[in-house]
């Protein structure tokens, strides 16, 4: 005697699911519900660490100042800035406090700093520096006082030049807001070397720098901008003991758990199948497919609702880190399911036929 | 010959309960139609479901052509699908499904191919008097209608023995009529047939009559 084709037992799946349009629906909109539930919890939460982590970057969270008053390179500072995982690296030297033919008798702070810095200050608006060679770069605040812009001319201890750049260093740097900076080459000793690390290179930041400048003597003094201990948040201890990070096996274990009832009362069905010759390996695939069918349509669903309602409440799509985490948890949560689901189908099919048959 | 299916001291009780069988012995052979009656609680079903294996006995022995049957209980499932078909007194249909696709299951569960499963079910069904049925979900044929599917779905798949209890348990005289009609009409003649029935018209029709009294069988003239 055969067994059942696999096809044909597909086939029959098919048609059970196709024929019971209200218990496919309910399945299918309850994992939507779950998956998506699920994704646009995942897709929220890794919003917020992706705001703070962006937010601790734009305030320079990535960067580290070696200074030394006994000097350091500055050629050796600038040359960092072709390091690979260094986005930008600056000698900084701060000059005397002076006077402005334009407002006697207030003091603002001098400076000059090598090209290519001043993006260290002014994150994600860099000013044309190559415009800027030979004129002055004002501080916001030191414009606003002075009454000057971009073009302007400013006299300072009998020096002239133009107004290059007016810098606004509030988010990253308000302490240099009120400073009158020129660009210069990396030539000679400065005080303070800023580097600006890619957020990816975590490790060894310090230690790099405290290698690098070593023969500079004992006053060496190498501190990251923002020092981390003023920052309670991880994004990466958060986002490995978020909540949620286990919710896609309760979640699964849900929807099969749903459909471990929608088979108790499918009792005389499996009976009926038993009752004909269906092996219990032939009632597993059954019910795999039964439940693949709704639970994979409703879980891409839910993760296509989840998607486009974050998108349409952010106003853009997720970064693909996010995707990728609000996906593998719909994937999970369903293969969970899926896994659990037709389980119950051979179970079920462990008892009297006659009595199952007889099951309502 | 061999008895198409024999009971050899078979003894059973649930439990620790009272024995609902005290060393029965039955042999139906290939093509014969045996009615078993008895009243409610006897011990009718018990007997066509240790018959037909879904129930092994406390005591004693089944075989199925002569041969006794293995404890294995996966080679019990493997003889009663091969050897037994039933129609239970409850209908048993998959409701969302047509007559066709119910009849069909008993033959797609021995491999037999979704076309050719079709086509004997279809020749099944007409030899129940619901060709004209075939395409209908079952949600809308009457009582008797489905009782005759269910007879259908039993013989389509050529069992060696048809396990029938109370099969017009539930329907009226006319269309009790109907369905044993049926049933004669679409048995094979070597398909044995072990009906349990309260019913005189469903004995009548058989080769032989035993009435279960007190655990043990007693052969009544027909």
């Amino acid at each position: 005697m055969g067994r059942w084709r696999l096809r044909d037992l597909a086939v029959d799946a098919v048609r059970n699911v196709a024929g019971t349009p209200a218990r496919s629906l309910l399945l299918g909109v309850v994992a939507a519900g779950v998956v998506g539930g699920l994704a646009f919890t995942e897709l929220a939460f890794t919003q917020g660490l992706l705001g703070f982590q962006a937010s601790f970057a734009a305030k320079g969270g990535h960067v580290v100042v070696a200074s030394n008053d006994d000097g350091l390179p500055a050629a050796r500072c600038a040359a960092l800035a072709a390091t690979p995982g260094i986005t930008g690296a600056a000698a900084v030297e701060p000059g005397a406090a002076v006077e402005t033919d334009v407002a006697p008798g207030t003091l603002f702070q001098t400076g000059r700093i090598t090209a290519g810095g001043l993006r260290l200050f002014t994150a994600g608006t860099p000013p044309e520096v190559a415009e800027a060679a030979d004129r002055w770069i004002l501080g916001a605040a030191a414009a606003d006082e002075l009454g000057l812009e971009p073009g302007m001319w400013l006299s300072i201890d009998g020096e002239s030049r133009q107004v290059g750049a007016v810098v606004d260093t509030e988010d990253r740097n308000p302490q240099i807001a009120r400073w009158i900076l020129t660009i210069a080459p990396p030539v000679g000793d400065v005080t303070q070397c800023w580097v600006e690390y890619a957020p990816g290179a975590q490790s060894g930041r310090i230690e790099l720098l405290d290698t690098i400048f070593a023969d500079t003597g004992d006053n060496l003094v190498v501190r990251p901008w923002i020092r981390l201990d003023e920052f309670a948040r991880n994004p990466i201890e958060e986002l490995a003991t978020r909540p949620q990070r286990n919710a896609w096996v309760a979640a699964g274990l849900l929807l099969a758990a749903l459909w471990w009832l929608a088979t108790w009362f499918r009792r005389a069905h499996i009976g009926l199948y038993r009752a004909v010759g269906t092996s219990p390996t032939a009632l597993l695939i059954l019910g795999f497919v039964e439940a693949a069918l709704p639970l994979i349509v409703g879980a891409a669903a839910g993760t296509l609702w989840a998607t486009a309602a974050w998108a349409a409440g952010t106003g853009g799509f997720p970064d693909p880190d996010q995707a990728r985490i609000a996906v593998r948890a719909a994937a999970s949560t369903l293969l969970v399911a899926l896994a659990a689901a037709p389980l119950l189908w051979p179970l079920t099919g462990r008892g009297s036929v006659a009595q199952q048959l007889k099951d309502r | 010959m061999n008895a198409a299916v024999a009971l050899e001291g078979v003894w059973h009780r649930y439990g620790s309960g009272p024995w609902v069988l005290e060393g029965l012995d039955l042999e139906v052979g290939a093509g014969e139609a045996v009615a078993v009656m008895g009243p409610s609680g006897s011990g009718k079903t018990t007997l066509l479901s240790i018959a037909g294996l879904l129930t092994e006995p406390t005591r004693g022995r089944v075989r199925l052509g002569g041969v006794p049957v293995p404890r294995s209980q996966r080679r019990r499932d493997r003889l009663r699908a091969e050897w037994f078909a039933w129609v239970f007194q409850t209908v048993n249909v998959l409701g969302h499904r047509t007559a066709e696709d119910n009849t069909a299951l008993s033959l797609l569960a021995r491999g037999v191919p979704r076309g050719e499963a079709t086509r004997q079910a279809r020749a099944a069904l007409g030899a129940v008097g619901l060709a004209d049925r075939a395409g209908s979900p079952v949600v809308d044929l009457s009582g008797g209608e489905l009782q005759r599917v269910c007879i259908a779905r039993a013989v389509a798949a050529a069992p060696k023995v048809v396990l029938a209890d109370e099969p017009t348990g539930q329907l009226d005289h006319a269309t009790s009529l109907r369905v044993l009609d049926a049933l004669w009409a679409a048995r094979r003649p070597d398909t044995a047939l072990l009906v349990a029935t309260h019913d005189p018209q469903v004995a009548e029709r058989c080769d032989r009559i035993l009435r279960l009294v007190d655990g043990r069988l007693i052969e009544e003239p027909t």
